[in-house]
């Protein structure tokens, strides 16, 4: 991926779709490759509807506010993260929302959305997956049920893109939106937004697209119509590195190895005393990361231990996910969070395991 | 024989249009879409008359975006086909 951005900035470093010297020849072809891989990669029939943004928050701006008007109901989760919340309790956008309490012991049904829908329910929007205790939710079931109630899908793969295989056709995903620098492999500041076909989205954006340049209007064609002003290409080379490593490697490799040292990292410390975990009872519910505390110990002082101490990142508080906290009752302290990389070592997890016990012990003392 | 430009909707649109040129066998080289034309700073496709037909074959199997397929009369563009996709 660094090797990838280092080419884009010094093999090429001009801007896309303006002029067709070589330069920028090379740039567009990157981009255009980068397009098919990405769109090949969620199963978007259409790649020109594949969009580059500046991050997933930003595509779930776009996803929200393009298709959502003030007085339109929406349902989404409780385990959104506030690049959701925030958007659609907006007052300026005026929508209305119910978010849908689940219980991961139970099948997910229709009749649960029914139950939250009115006459004004244009769509669903849903966290594939929690940055809290990464509960995954059933998108493939939500989909089929979406598409029976005629209401748009708008999912957050924030989490989820590039760590489960994703599929907007099969998975009936309407508008999918993508962080770059997690599951992906690439860096941050680049997202995605993927719109599937006969979807209508207004864009949020406007500005030169280097096309039709004499129109005051945005372009009516896909990708420009999304894409005005220059595009992060060094960012878009550095992400397309990323997928193309997950397709050689195999996202269920991948998975495989995140998640059997998230299960070591658990079993580890499940049984400390004053250990409390947040994490999904079904297995095929997890995703490889989860939250825990130790005690009354502030999660902050918790995450100072491990990295100050031992050297181990996590990622403590609310995680921008109020709501998430509220649902699995760790509001308003939060949590710590922890979620092996796939180039993490048994020796980090064994190194994990033993700095909580030793939280656990001086709580004791 | 005149030379032609193919002129489509986005960047995007025109790369994809190399593929289906390719296949047609179409000797084509992207160039700077003439000012003449309009205003937009991006690429078209420049080929030759002769393949004009073969242009039109692309196009109909990659369902391309064409603006205009053009040729060139003396010093200007002439418009030999508009735009064949909504």
């Amino acid at each position: 991926m660094i090797r990838a951005i280092r080419n884009a900035l010094e093999g090429i470093g001009a801007n896309p779709g303006r002029g067709v010297d070589k330069l920028v020849y090379r740039a567009d072809k990157l981009i255009y490759s980068a397009r098919l891989r990405a769109a090949s990669f969620f199963g978007l029939s259409d790649p020109s509807r594949l969009i580059f943004t500046p991050g997933c928050t930003y595509s779930i701006n776009i996803a929200i506010r393009g298709t959502l008007k003030s007085g339109d109901h929406v349902i989404t989760t409780g385990r959104m993260h506030n690049a959701i919340s925030r958007t659609v309790f907006d007052k300026r956008l005026g929508l209305n929302v119910s978010p849908l309490m689940w219980d991961e012991k139970e099948p997910i049904t229709e009749e649960m959305f029914k139950a939250h829908m009115t006459p004004e329910t244009k769509a669903v929007i849903v966290n594939h997956g929690s940055n809290v205790d990464g509960l995954l939710f059933p998108i493939d079931a939500i989909g089929k049920i979406t598409r029976s109630l005629g209401l748009l899908l708008i999912v957050d793969t924030a989490q989820t893109a590039g760590v489960v295989p994703i599929d907007m056709a099969k998975n009936g995903i309407d508008i999918l939106c993508a962080s770059g620098h997690k599951g992906l492999y690439g860096p941050a500041g680049i997202g995605i937004l993927a719109i599937s076909p006969g979807v209508d989205v207004e864009p949020l954006v406007t500005g030169g697209t280097g096309s039709f340049s004499e129109d005051m209007d945005m372009p009516t064609t896909s990708p420009d119509r999304f894409e005005p002003g220059s595009p992060n290409f060094a960012g878009i080379a550095g992400l397309d590195a990323g997928i193309e490593f997950i397709q050689n490697t195999g996202i269920e490799k991948i998975f495989r190895r995140k998640m059997d040292l998230c299960m070591e990292a658990y079993e580890g410390i499940v049984n400390i005393h004053d250990v409390k975990i947040f994490w999904p009872e079904k297995e095929a519910n997890r995703l490889p990361l989860f939250s825990f505390t130790v005690a009354e110990i502030d999660p902050s002082d918790v995450a100072e231990h491990l990295d100050k101490k031992h050297g181990i990142a996590t990622r403590t508080g609310l995680h921008c996910a109020p709501f998430t906290h509220q649902e699995i009752g760790s509001y308003p302290i939060g949590t710590v969070r922890v979620s092996p990389g796939f180039y993490n070592k048994r020796s980090d997890i064994k190194k994990f395991i033993k700095a909580v016990k030793e939280l656990s012990v001086k709580k004791e003392r | 024989m005149s030379d032609c430009i193919a002129v489509f909707a986005t960047t995007y649109e025109t790369l994809r249009a190399e593929d289906f040129f390719r296949a047609e066998k179409i000797k084509f080289k992207p160039i700077l879409k003439p000012r003449k034309i309009g205003s937009a700073c991006r690429m078209a496709l420049k080929f030759s008359e002769k393949d004009i037909e073969a242009a039109k074959r692309a196009v109909s199997a990659g369902n391309l975006d064409i603006l205009s397929f053009y040729r060139k009369e003396n010093d200007t563009w002439e418009k030999i086909l508009g735009r064949i996709l909504p």
